[in-house]
């Protein structure tokens, strides 16, 4: 019984030590976001306080009623949308035919599919840019060039989730249901897509957070658009040091950004129920 | 309805496994014919041959006198119960048994009527909303043949729909299969493993061993005259004895000759040792009812020496050991019989059975 105690209270305190890990950065945010200029401008003569002296939602009250943060805002929200339904349009048949057919070279094909994250995105970046600015592709809006190059960042993901989560399902159950009378592609829809949800829900929160976070690639292809929007992390860059209460402005933007994706994760979580497969089989 | 023909069927996996060969097998309409054998003969890889799951490597399939290797499982008008159940998981029972019914567009009203008929009659009443997950495994059992026997299927493949059952579920499902058959008149083939289940429930029997027929026959065919050594000693519980020896010929009469004695072999084996056995070294084959036990000596019998009693309930089995071998002897239960002594044992002459010693 003791033992049983021991355990769970390391548990607890490892628990407690990660909650603690990834919170403390956003209370430090949130703590810049509501400060008033005495509360982090202290010139040394005292320490800067846990709390700010006069809490104050200024800069919130400003970026809600900036243009610029909701056209670009608008933005980032349909690239990252966009990204995740490119990714699994894309990706789940292809994890489908990786995890069901058998055919020579399956291995290697993984390895090219893996390629494109084997070295940083800054020098990636370079090709991909090249072929959306100089290409056929250059006349594409803004949001649909940069979810396609954020797809080459997520497929791999997702197709390697996806894959997994497909082998998971016995394909018993598809082949009764073809006995039963329906053709492969409906079998696939009405049997192994709902099945795969769970799993498929966890790749598609992990391409949006991917390209509602990412900077390099959205940076590189809007330089040269003529348009004046730029998804979020590009905006955020622009205002390093273009507005004078600089920590304040930034940390009120970094949580404004944030809760679109909080909001996606609550909508998607609910098709991730664990045990789906239970019962299917012996 | 329809009838089945298995004409040179051969499944070669992928991998170069020969898993089925050269099987050949006319199932009439209607027929009740159970695959037994051992596990990994290949009675699933044959049932989804038939089914269209899987490729016919070689030979032709005839379903109702069409050549059917290459129509889709969807048209082959066949419904299959899974080893393993394959229940939908997201779907309730309901959805389940009326899945099929709605793929073929089947009337609402109509699907319902069928989905009681399936509920009441395998018990299943008041589950209809609960998934998969929520069931006991003889529950998802019959959810499993329910969806098949909705469709009413020309052809029903089972594939050991009964084996996660408990004994008592088992026979009353057993005693309904065989109600639904005389009803519905499908054909149904039944894979088990079971041979007891085999006997009871089949017109015909179909013995696999290594992807290849041994025999096929109705019960009492395979159980009283077995063609080798292996069906002989799949059929039956307890198994049947078997004695290694050879052949002689003594006096113009037939006399089988072991270790520990010898035996005359009655006239009606006489022919068979000249069709079909070859060579002098041969099994001979004894069911445990087929031996009787006594303590007076007489001619033509086995001496040994009994070593255990054992009771299955109606009938209790005397072990009885003569040298290495040990023989299975059938006694009735109430009869008194005196442990480690000396005993003779009589073999019933129209029950032997021989066997090429070399042969399965
Ligand atoms: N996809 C496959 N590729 C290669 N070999 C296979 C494949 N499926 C089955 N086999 C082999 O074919 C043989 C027959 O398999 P099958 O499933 O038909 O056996 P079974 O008689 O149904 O056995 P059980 O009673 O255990 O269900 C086995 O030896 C098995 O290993
Ligand atoms: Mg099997």
């Amino acid at each position: 019984m003791k033992k049983i105690n021991a355990d769970k209270i390391v548990w607890l305190i490892l628990l407690i030590l990660s909650i603690f890990l990834v919170l403390f950065p956003i209370y430090i945010m949130f703590k810049y976001s509501i400060s008033d200029r005495r509360s982090w401008i202290t010139g040394g003569e005292y320490p800067v306080p846990w709390w700010p002296f006069k809490p104050t939602l200024e800069m919130y009250k400003y970026y809600l009623g900036d243009k610029r943060f909701w056209s670009n805002g608008w933005l980032s929200l349909k690239i990252a949308l966009l990204t995740v339904s490119f990714s699994l349009i894309l990706g789940t048949p292809a994890a489908y035919s990786l995890a069901r057919f058998k055919f020579n070279g399956k291995a290697f094909l993984l390895f090219l599919i893996l390629a494109i994250r084997f070295y940083p995105d800054i020098s990636s970046v370079i090709p991909v840019s090249y072929i959306f600015n100089k290409s056929f592709l250059y006349n594409l809006p803004n949001e649909i060039k940069i979810s396609l190059a954020h797809c080459l960042l997520s497929l791999p993901y997702i197709i390697f989730i996806a894959q997994g989560v497909f082998e998971t399902i016995p394909v018993d159950l598809e082949e009764q249901a073809l006995i039963l009378g329906t053709s492969r592609f409906y079998a696939f829809l009405r049997i192994v897509l709902p099945i795969a949800a769970p799993g498929l829900a966890a790749g598609a929160i992990y391409s949006f957070l991917l390209s509602w976070n990412e900077f390099v690639f959205s940076y590189f292809i809007t330089a040269t658009s003529v348009s004046s929007e730029v998804p979020l992390p590009v905006y955020l860059k622009t205002l390093l040091g273009s507005f004078s209460p600089n920590l304040v402005s930034i940390s009120t933007l970094s949580l404004l950004v944030s809760i679109p994706v909080i909001i996606f994760t609550f909508i998607v979580q609910k098709y991730m129920i664990a045990g789906m497969i239970k019962g299917a089989v012996k | 309805m329809a009838e089945l023909k298995l004409m040179n069927i051969n499944k070669r996996y992928p991998n170069g496994f020969h898993a089925v060969k050269d099987l050949n097998i006319y199932v009439s309409d209607g027929e009740f014919l159970s695959l037994v054998g051992p596990s990994g003969c290949g009675k699933s890889t044959t049932l989804r041959m038939i089914a269209g799951l899987e490729d016919i490597s070689e030979g032709e399939l005839y379903i109702g006198n069409r050549l059917s290797n290459d129509i889709p499982a969807k048209d082959r008008g066949i419904a299959m119960v899974f080893q393993s159940y394959a229940l939908f998981p997201h779907m309730t029972v309901e959805a389940n048994i009326t899945f099929g019914l709605k793929i073929k567009k089947v009337p609402e009203k109509i699907r319902k009527e069928k989905l009681n008929w399936v509920l009441e009659l395998l018990d299943l009443k008041g589950l209809e909303n609960r998934k998969p997950a929520e069931l006991s495994g003889g529950q998802r059992q019959r959810v499993a043949l329910g969806r098949a026997l909705v469709l009413d299927p020309d052809v029903l493949l089972l594939d050991e729909p009964l084996s996660n059952l408990d004994a008592k579920l088992r026979v009353k499902m057993r005693t309904e299969l065989k109600r639904i058959h005389k009803k519905l008149k499908s054909t149904i083939i039944y894979v088990t493993h079971d041979q007891a289940e085999a006997m009871t429930l089949s017109d015909r029997i179909a013995v696999m061993k290594d992807g290849k027929l041994m025999q096929i026959g109705t019960p009492s065919e395979i159980y009283n005259n077995p063609a080798n050594k292996f069906v002989a000693g799949f059929v039956g519980s307890p198994a049947m004895n078997f004695i290694s020896g050879e052949l002689k010929l003594i006096d113009n009469k037939n006399y089988f000759v072991f270790e520990m004695g010898k035996i005359e072999l009655p006239e009606l084996l006489k022919e068979k040792i000249k069709e079909s056995i070859k060579g002098k070294d041969v099994v001979l084959g004894i069911r445990p009812e087929d031996i009787e036990i006594s303590f007076e000596k007489d001619n033509n019998s086995l001496t040994g020496v009994t070593s255990i009693r054992e009771t299955l309930g109606s009938d209790d089995y005397v072990t009885v050991e003569m040298g290495n071998i040990l023989l299975t002897v059938r006694v009735e239960p109430e009869k008194f019989i005196p442990m480690d002594e000396k005993c003779y044992l009589k073999l019933k002459g129209n029950k032997m059975h021989l066997f090429n010693k070399d042969e399965d």
